[in-house]
């Protein structure tokens, strides 16, 4: 293009060079340069009315996968929420029926929920999803803490029976295999030595002498002595209202404020007191009144099974003392 | 600028008025093409760099709150599902310590594979399959109306007939709709005492203290006992239906009929308790079968399907602890 532009000169009469220079050659630039712009700012304005920002398209993805992740967060709450409310209603439906107590109050399970004015203050509070997703989280660490309370509870009273079933006097203090008879007379009889009728409290297991004698279940020997009527007896503390004598004894194997498991051998079966055979004199009593032992075994227990009671109660008791 | 401007063209020695060439024009466009997007590239940038759009502005906040409390949130929650995993061990703990035995695991449901073989069976197998079980249907529809109205002109069930089935104890004697009560069945369980294997002569229903219990068919009551002693059946009520059937009704706290007192099926005789030799209130029925007991399970044939009776079947065969 660096042919040269001439112009006629009507007063020179001549063609003359001419060329972009001064006002004119600005004028150019400027147009050219403000075409430019205005077709910038076209398409600008075109983009901006369409398009996000670059900024705004990489937060949006980002928002995105926030909150996807915050979505998992959520269901994780969710889920969460779910399963204490199955261990709330297996507490309160099993549990609590069993242990035969009250089910937790209502009152006491939503006591001191705050609302959610707690994170209403700081950054959050522009985000009700968040405010509201917070709220559900410390509802359910309130009532996860009740309920981890309540279990503690549970278990506790649960150690407290299983302490008191284990207790209790619940299987015969001889082995059937070594029994010779039992006399299942309990009340109103003839005394065999004084020959008057007398109050007999407890039931007779004729056995040879020397048949061990068994506990009949956890406690402690409150008394291992010998007495006129009774002969060597003890006698073993069980709590909860339950007592129990075993009379007659020829050796007594513990000694007062033993602590004994059920089938741990006490003492062997005897003569001696006011008895005219060798035999086991046994009495239950509840809150210091006598009540009939039949109550108090199993007799449909198997030998077999018996034997593994007697051996557990005795390795426990090697184990735990 | 409206002059003309010339060129000198050397081969004619003329000045000849000077044309604007396509080539000039496609020259001045592309410039400004050119020129116009780098402003615009050079706009966007500036823009993204210069200025936050309300939208930007309020993008960013959020994310930057989010990613925060997404950690924190998920810190909290690990802790929650920490103790949440530790409460249900204890859970399952507890059960074992009560019933002696594993808890029964809560199975999802999968779709059993029948279905999905159903799912997948070609349609044409799929249509044949039907058309043949329509055909048996419709025969089998046949012959039952054919059998039916045999049977319905035979059936005639005398008096003594009528007597016998309804001496039958055949309903539960609580209310157990969800079938979720019944937790010991007969025969060998172990004794909550001294938990040894013994034989359990009826089957425990646990419910809570006051429970309506219900007299399973109609009969006299033949033996009401009250006592105090933490031992064997404790409050209980015998029920003689007749032809040697007797149903007993043990642990009860409250007993609502006098000996002697006749009785309809379904009627309320007292409530559940823990009397007796008993580690929590529930009910121990028994069925005696002239003098012997016997399992009440099979009993239990009015107002259950056979699926729940199936259910209340296997509930009865789990080899726990009872509550004696």
């Amino acid at each position: 293009m660096s042919k040269i532009k001439y112009i006629y000169n009507p007063r020179t009469c001549k063609y003359e060079p001419w060329y972009l220079r001064g006002k004119a050659l600005q004028d150019q630039i400027a147009i050219f340069v403000g075409l430019s712009i205005l077709l910038a700012l076209a398409l600008f304005w075109a983009f901006t009315q369409n398009y996000d920002t670059l900024d705004e398209q990489s937060l949006k993805k980002e928002n995105l996968t926030l909150r996807t992740q915050w979505q998992i967060l959520e269901d994780r709450i969710h889920h969460s929420f779910a399963a204490l409310n199955i261990l709330i209603e297996k507490d309160d439906q099993n549990y609590r029926t069993i242990l035969d107590t009250e089910p937790l109050s209502p009152e006491i399970r939503s006591a001191g929920v705050g609302g959610s004015e707690k994170f209403s203050m700081d950054e959050i509070k522009d985000f009700p999803s968040l405010v509201y997703d917070y709220t559900i989280l410390e509802k359910l660490k309130h009532n996860l803490a009740i309920e981890v309370q309540s279990f503690e509870e549970l278990d506790e009273m649960l150690n407290d029976r299983i302490h008191m079933w284990a207790s209790r006097p619940a299987i015969q203090p001889i082995n059937n295999k070594q029994l010779d008879q039992l006399h299942m007379s309990y009340g109103a009889r003839m005394h065999p030595i004084f020959k008057v009728v007398k109050d007999h409290n407890g039931l007779d297991f004729s056995a040879s002498k020397g048949t061990p004698v068994y506990a009949t279940g956890d406690g402690t020997v409150s008394t291992a002595h010998f007495s006129e009527s009774y002969g060597n007896v003890i006698y073993i503390n069980h709590g909860h209202g339950y007592e129990t004598r075993y009379a007659h004894l020829s050796k007594i194997g513990v000694t007062t404020g033993e602590k004994v498991k059920r089938g741990h051998v006490i003492g062997y079966v005897g003569n001696t007191g006011n008895s005219v055979s060798s035999h086991l004199h046994y009495e239950v009593l509840f809150k210091n009144e006598s009540v009939n032992p039949i109550n108090f075994f199993q007799r449909d227990l198997s030998n077999s099974e018996y034997e593994r009671l007697i051996e557990i109660g005795n390795t426990q008791n090697k184990a735990l003392d | 600028m409206s002059k003309i401007k010339y060129h000198y063209n050397a081969k004619t020695f003329q000045y000849e008025p000077a044309r604007i060439s396509y080539k000039d024009i496609l020259w001045y466009v592309s410039g400004v093409l050119f020129l116009g997007l780098l402003l615009f590239g050079g706009m966007i940038t500036a823009h993204d760099a210069l200025f936050d759009s309300e939208n930007e502005k309020t993008l960013r906040h959020e994310n930057a709150v989010l990613a925060k409390h997404k950690d924190l949130l998920d810190v909290q929650l690990a802790s929650i599902e920490h103790s949440l995993s530790e409460l249900e061990n204890e859970d399952k703990n507890l059960y074992t310590r009560l019933f002696n035995a594993e808890p029964p695991e809560y199975q999802v449901q999968e779709p059993t594979l029948s279905k999905e073989e159903v799912l997948l069976a070609e349609a044409s197998d799929f249509r044949s399959l039907l058309q043949e079980l329509e055909s048996k249907s419709d025969q089998l529809k046949e012959k039952s109306i054919r059998s039916n109205a045999a049977f319905g002109n035979r059936i005639r069930i005398s008096k003594n007939e009528l007597e016998e089935i309804s001496t039958i104890p055949s309903v539960q004697p609580i209310v157990n709709n969800e079938l979720n009560l019944l937790v010991s069945g007969f025969g060998e369980r172990i004794n909550p005492f001294h938990k040894g294997m013994y034989n359990h002569p009826g089957i425990d229903y646990a419910a809570p203290r006051g429970t309506q219990v219900m007299a399973t068919a109609p009969g006299q009551v033949v033996a009401v006992n009250r006592t105090k002693l933490q031992a064997g059946y404790g409050n209980y009520v015998d029920i003689n239906h007749g032809r040697g059937v007797v149903t007993r009704y043990a642990h009860l706290d409250r007993i609502d009929v006098r000996q002697g007192q006749r009785i309809t099926k379904a009627k309320v005789i007292g409530t559940i308790g823990s009397s007796g030799g008993s580690i929590a209130p529930h009910l121990h029925y028994e069925v005696i079968l002239d003098g012997e007991q016997v399992n009440p399970i099979p009993y239990l044939i009015e107002g259950l399907s056979s699926k729940d009776h199936n259910k209340l079947l296997s509930l009865s065969r789990k080899q726990n602890q009872s509550l004696d």
